[in-house]
């Protein structure tokens, strides 16, 4: 069956189509090298990522690279493909991955490692990396979760560590002469490794001990100790985006998104994001406008989101949103700011681009108590939340919704009592100060996560909360939040406690990874797919116990699997700010002062 | 304010686009041509389009009509230059008295449609059966309602013209014109050439059933006009 047939067979074929607004067709010669970035899950969620567009935009700029996208079939999909013999394609030229040079995958959150497997499965391509000869694509991966590299240490040649744009044109460098035949497969790996911010695990031996635990890594070749994470220093002038590939579907994210600047200063203790991507790097007013003008014009999208970690902590957010307000609404175009704090300057700034569209608030105090959003080091206070409540409700909002973390280090059930506290005091809040005309009654969503310690975060060395805690906790919360203005909602922690066996998980995960495939796991991150009793089987059949990753207190002077990434800042900021967090100290926000987390001096060089 | 009329292609792999993505993806490409587009009012404001017969997601067209108000007249060059993906090309675009909706006065769509069978017919008379399928009393099928409970149609009622155009092998095309109006109702082509290939006890495997929309016919003044002509 040819793909037209299996397109006229499927849910959605436009998933599978290519050839949207912006999208490359190159004529592909012997020289072209052929890049395939791979998103290991549905269009709808790939085409969302911002950081695609950045990458598939930077390379095709290169006249010898042609970068092609990639996602994981739908299920209905994939059955036609396997029931006919099919392969993968790429969505721009159609062509199988095993046609192409580099297969680049994506690495947002843990549970797609087995979509990974299942899109090399599905292309005829062997898993490990020791299986692949120069007849097969480069397997590549970036991302947050290449930050813990390890759990797929043995599928991937070749790791991206920290901010691609500067090294994957780096690495093209190096990739040339390889494509040309002029050097080998190991001398291409060795030389990448040289570019700095790149990991190329078969140069890397862990040596564990006989409890499981990295005692050391061996060096099999000429290769940096550590690996320092890669970062674009000059955001203002580096690559600017200034167009995008405008999706068909109905993807998660379906507006241009605009960086406006990378790393967060806010230091909140259990946020990965918060400490790989630092530091602080700004775009100026004049460059974002600039992007925003470039990209609507070529995209027609009607609405744009200013993106970062903390997006209203922006220098001039007030200015800069009330500008672009300005412009745009005549053409009816939206603004929209993707997190909000919780404080009466941002109410003021959403009130700006509630002219032309009213969308729902959301906040995220994170946890019940300022005893332990001091331990969490999220400067929310108490006094914050009712100023907010008072303003949005005030100004005729009827609906909010809070994000709230539980099984958080030093969490009791008075902690759980705070969520439903806040929850209630919108809804009294709501009462007292809603406009008389408003009709509507107050609805207040609450939604909880399962805490999971992450790398290179004042809490990578806490045990996770195990399963039944996570349980009793959400039961709890349910017989708390019984207003009946209040929604609950909370997040499996099924999911979350495999989450945290990858996010700090070691290189003897592989196996399980793909024993849980061959039993049938993929789309893990999707509820209707994920099936835990598939990876309890997995991990039994392996030998390998989950709890050692998650639920074991570790000590300060474990060698972790993610040592080899160093990603600026210091193991001894770390532990401070760890030992700060059980002593209930917070730390400022360090656009006030610098509070030496180290990567001034290790990544930009010079003083802190 | 102004009603530009577009005629246009959705063929290639752009026939695989739903309505929605395809109202989407012109909204879009309006926007960033600078078209001078009239707006809704209220809390979501949003362009004034009416796409008239919807085509079914996998059939593809030669010729699709669609409405767009402006506040002012734009270069109709301008219009027919606009670059959509590969398969959306806009073939004939002017500015109209839209009195009445778009969407009502659509009454008949001409379609060509293309079998592909596992093995060949070439032996069976197709031409022949085509007569007699068209001169039964009926040809009842079952058709669920937009409540949901099922009621019988008579699709003779609904076919203006069928015929079998080509046939060679594996490979058998016909023609049909078919109601596709809200009100008198429609008849979907694939089905059509299902019941047809039911009647002549078709026992070959098929394929691939391939759908092209070829023409549109409004009634105006009492007689049917194509598209072409409008």
């Amino acid at each position: 069956m040819k793909l037209e047939a299996m397109l006229q067979r499927v849910e959605k074929p436009s998933r599978y189509i290519g050839g949207e607004i912006n999208t490359f067709n190159k004529e592909i010669t012997a020289e072209m090298i052929r890049f395939a970035f791979c998103f290991p899950d549905v269009y709808e969620v790939g085409m969302s990522y911002l950081g695609l567009q950045i990458i598939y935009s930077l390379l095709n700029k290169e006249e010898d690279v042609f970068c092609e996208r990639v996602f994981s079939p739908w299920k209905d999909m994939e059955e036609l493909i396997r029931e006919n013999n099919q392969t993968t394609v790429t969505l721009e030229t159609k062509s199988k991955l095993l046609d192409m040079d580099v297969l680049a995958f994506t690495l947002q959150y843990e549970l797609s490692y087995t979509n990974i497997i299942n899109m090399l499965d599905l292309s005829h391509i062997p898993f490990y990396a020791k299986d692949r000869s120069d007849v097969h694509p480069l397997i590549v991966a970036g991302g947050p979760c290449a930050y813990n590299p390890e759990p797929i240490a043995d599928f991937v040649d070749l790791f991206f560590i920290g901010e691609g744009e500067e090294q994957l044109i780096e690495f093209i460098e190096v990739y040339r002469p390889y494509k040309a035949g002029k050097i080998t497969k190991d001398e291409m790996l060795l030389a990448a490794t040289k570019i700095g911010g790149v990991y190329v695990p078969k140069f890397y031996e862990p040596v564990y001990d006989e409890k499981g635990i990295l005692v050391e890594v061996n060096r099999k070749a000429d290769v940096p100790e550590k690996i320092k994470k890669r970062i674009v220093r000059d955001f203002d002038k580096g690559f600017q985006l200034e167009t995008m590939i405008v999706p068909f579907a109905d993807v998660v994210h379906d507006r241009a998104a605009i960086e406006i600047f990378r790393g967060c200063t806010k230091g909140c203790r259990f946020c990965q994001a918060g400490m790989i991507y630092r530091p602080v790097r700004e775009k100026s007013p004049e460059t974002i406008k600039s992007n925003v003008d470039k990209i609507l014009s070529t995209t027609g999208f009607e609405e744009f989101s200013l993106t970062s970690l903390s997006t209203m902590d922006y220098s001039s957010i007030e200015t800069l949103v009330s500008d672009l307000v300005q412009q745009y609404e005549k053409e009816s175009i939206g603004v929209s700011l993707p997190s909000l704090r919780l404080d009466s300057f941002s109410v003021d700034v959403v009130k700006e681009i509630q002219k032309i569209r009213k969308t729902g608030l959301t906040f995220a105090p994170e946890a019940g108590t300022q005893r332990l959003r001091d331990v969490i080091n999220k400067g929310v206070s108490s006094e914050n939340i009712e100023t907010t409540f008072r303003s949005i409700f005030g100004l005729g909002w009827s609906r909010v919704k809070l994000y709230f973390m539980i099984g958080l280090p030093t969490e009791t059930h008075e902690d759980l009592d705070g969520i439903s506290d806040i929850a209630n005091l919108g809804t009294y809040i709501f009462k007292q100060v809603k406009p008389e005309s408003m009709k509507k009654s107050v609805q207040v969503t609450v939604s909880t996560s399962c805490f999971v310690p992450k790398p290179f975060t004042p809490f990578q060395w806490m045990p996770q909360s195990t399963m039944d805690d996570f349980y009793e906790k959400i039961d709890y919360l349910k017989t708390k939040l019984i207003n009946k203005k209040v929604v609950y909602n909370y997040h499996d922690p099924k999911t979350s406690v495999l989450e945290g066996v990858f996010a700090r998980g070691d290189r003897k995960l592989s196996k399980v990874i793909l024993k849980a495939f061959e039993l049938g796991a993929k789309f893990d991150g999707w509820q209707e797919y994920f099936d835990y009793s598939i990876w309890m089987q997995a991990f039994e059949a392996c030998g390998v116990d989950p709890d050692f990753y998650t639920v074991r207190k570790r000590d300060y002077n474990e060698l972790f699997p993610w040592d080899i990434i160093d990603p600026g800042v210091t193991k001894d900021y770390l532990i401070s700010e760890n030992e700060k967090a059980l002593s209930g100290v917070t730390t400022i926000d360090c656009r006030e002062g610098c509070t030496a987390c180290g990567v001034n001096v290790n990544i930009i060089g010079g003083a802190c | 304010m102004e009603t530009l009329r577009i005629v246009y292609t959705k063929q290639k792999y752009m026939r695989y686009l739903s309505h929605l993505e395809l109202m989407k993806l012109f909204e879009r490409v309006f926007r960033f041509q600078k078209l001078p587009l009239k707006f809704s009012e209220g809390f979501n404001p949003h362009p004034k389009m009416t796409f008239a017969a919807p085509l079914s997601v996998g059939f593809s067209s030669q010729a699709e009509i669609m409405e767009v108000q402006l506040n002012e007249r734009i270069d109709l060059e301008h219009v027919l230059q606009m670059k959509f993906p590969d398969g959306i090309q806009i073939i004939k675009a002017k500015y109209v008295d839209s009195k009445k909706a778009l969407m009502a006065s659509i009454d008949f769509s001409e379609y060509m449609i293309r079998i592909d069978f596992g093995a060949s017919v070439s032996e069976y008379p197709f031409e022949e059966r085509a007569e007699s399928f068209l001169n039964q009393e009926a040809i009842h099928y079952e058709k669920k309602t937009k409540k949901g409970t099922m009621k019988t149609v008579n699709a003779l009622e609904l076919v203006k013209s069928f015929s079998v155009i080509f046939k060679e092998e594996n490979e058998l095309i016909l023609r049909a014109t078919l109601a596709s109006n809200s009100s008198m109702g429609s008849l979907n082509p694939e089905l059509l050439a299902n019941l047809f290939l039911n009647f002549c006890k078709n026992e070959k495997e098929i394929e691939q059933i391939e759908v092209e929309r070829i023409n549109l016919f409004m009634t105006v003044d009492k007689k049917l006009v194509s598209l072409y002509e409008l």
